[in-house]
């Protein structure tokens, strides 16, 4: 079998993320934040050493100021829907995932803000011929996604979120698909806030996410509930991290997730050399296929990439790839803007989505087979 | 004395500093006087500990 979705999730995990989470739920198997007893004592120390893990990785100032979620989605709203108000303008790209896109959109139909999307063609634009064509009096975020995860472009642009910054407007990171593919300082960056997802490039597994809040701007939490702290309170005690973690942190897959994160610390040369080297294999190989087109070839990207067939539905590709033994994905990717964008949304595409694990002899079976369809 | 923090977060980022300070200090059960405070706090006998807790909100307990 041959995978091509990491994009979606990455199926092999480095022996270490799994001894992690052996160990956890071995050794320690208690909840942090709870009882005051030494195991107790030691999972609270050890979710501690995670926040710091993460908010070290992303180049926090203060890196134990993370929230952990779920997964990036819960992440983004717990910020969108804790921090927006009635009124506010929001600046989105048009390769935002729906992770992003929706919660936005919910909230503009309650009438309670708006959003503007910027135009593929606007993405190569300098920040102030950005900032001079989108922001409003009332604009107060700009977020962005790292890459996209339909194409694998990079949109994330550091002068950007420097920029808008600077004047005053709030600059959040969707970096669900690329964290573990790109180095980011939010401290030098002028990133307020990003989101998280533990499953993807990360290398720990699924149901953990989370907040990185290099700004000290106070917003709602998302949920009510036991914290651990402050129980004669009846609502969450406004207190950082805990009164945004109410009910009981997925602690094995938080250790998993450092464990993951310094993986990708110890191994960044080799993973991206092998990635940067693998995509451009495939590029041009899929260059070279009658009848196929490729997306964002040319743009700075991960690893990551999208076609589309003159004579093959991508339902039709993906079933056909199956049956080869190889996974991708095809339809449209929970990223509705982003097909708009490209003009696939009457078609779909096809996502190749790679990992560093991945061969140039997994791609020649993929290559040989779109060939001889 | 214990140092009590409303955030357990607070409570190993300053053990964390303590340790790096070279100062003994041990987590422990919060002594239930006030139940503000999280369930753990760092006990230490050093004076010098509670001027090296930064911009964290703490008491310290004698």
């Amino acid at each position: 079998m041959i995978y091509f979705d990491n994009a979606a999730t990455t199926k092999y995990k480095p022996d270490e993320v799994i001894e992690a989470l052996n160990y956890y739920l071995r050794e320690v198997g208690v909840s942090p934040g709870r009882g005051s007893y030494s195991l107790g004592i030691e999972a609270s120390r050890m979710l501690y050493k995670s926040r710091t893990t993460v908010g070290r990785y992303f180049g926090m100032s203060s890196p134990e100021k993370v929230v952990f979620t779920k997964n990036s989605t819960e992440a983004i709203n717990l910020l969108f829907n804790g921090l927006l108000k009635k009124g506010d303008h929001v600046i989105i790209s048009c390769y935002e995932h729906n992770a992003v896109l929706r919660p936005l959109h919910d909230l503009k139909q309650k009438g309670i803000i708006e959003y503007s999307v910027i135009s593929r063609s606007d993405l190569e634009m300098c920040a102030e011929d950005l900032f001079a064509k989108y922001a409003k009096d009332n604009t107060r975020m700009l977020a962005l996604t790292l890459a996209s995860n339909l194409t694998g472009r990079i949109v994330y642009k550091e002068e950007w979120m420097r920029y808008f910054h600077s004047k005053g407007i709030i600059t959040f990171i969707d970096s669900s698909q690329g964290a573990g593919k790109m180095t980011i300082s939010m401290k030098d960056a002028g990133v307020d806030f990003l989101a998280f997802t533990g499953h993807k490039d990360l290398y720990g597994v699924p149901g953990i996410g989370g907040l990185c809040c290099e700004s000290k701007e106070h917003f709602m939490p998302l949920i009510q509930g036991g914290t651990g702290i402050h129980g004669e309170s009846f609502v969450n005690p406004d207190i950082f991290p805990e009164g945004y973690e109410a009910g009981t942190l997925n602690m094995p897959a938080i250790w998993a997730l450092k464990a993951g994160i310094e993986y990708i610390e110890s191994h960044a040369d080799k993973i991206r050399t092998m990635e940067i080297e693998l995509m451009t294999y495939l590029l041009k190989g899929l260059s070279e296929i009658d009848g196929l087109r490729a997306y964002d070839v040319d743009e700075k990207r991960v690893s990551t990439c999208c076609f589309t067939l003159d004579d093959l539905s991508s339902d039709k590709i993906i079933s056909l790839l199956d049956s080869k033994g190889i996974c991708a994905r095809g339809g449209i990717h929970c990223a509705i803007l982003a097909h708009e964008a490209i003009g696939t949304v009457e078609t779909g595409a096809v996502r190749i989505s790679l990992n560093y694990k991945n061969t140039k002899a997994e791609i020649d079976h993929l290559l040989d087979t779109l060939r001889s369809r | 004395m214990h140092i009590v923090f409303f955030s357990t977060s607070d409570v190993f980022k300053a053990e964390e500093i303590l340790n790096e300070k070279n100062i003994e200090c041990k987590v422990v059960p919060t002594p239930v006087q006030d139940k503000a405070y999280c369930g753990v706090c760092v006990e230490t006998q050093d004076e010098q500990a509670k001027t090296l807790m930064g911009d964290m909100e703490f008491e310290v307990l004698k």
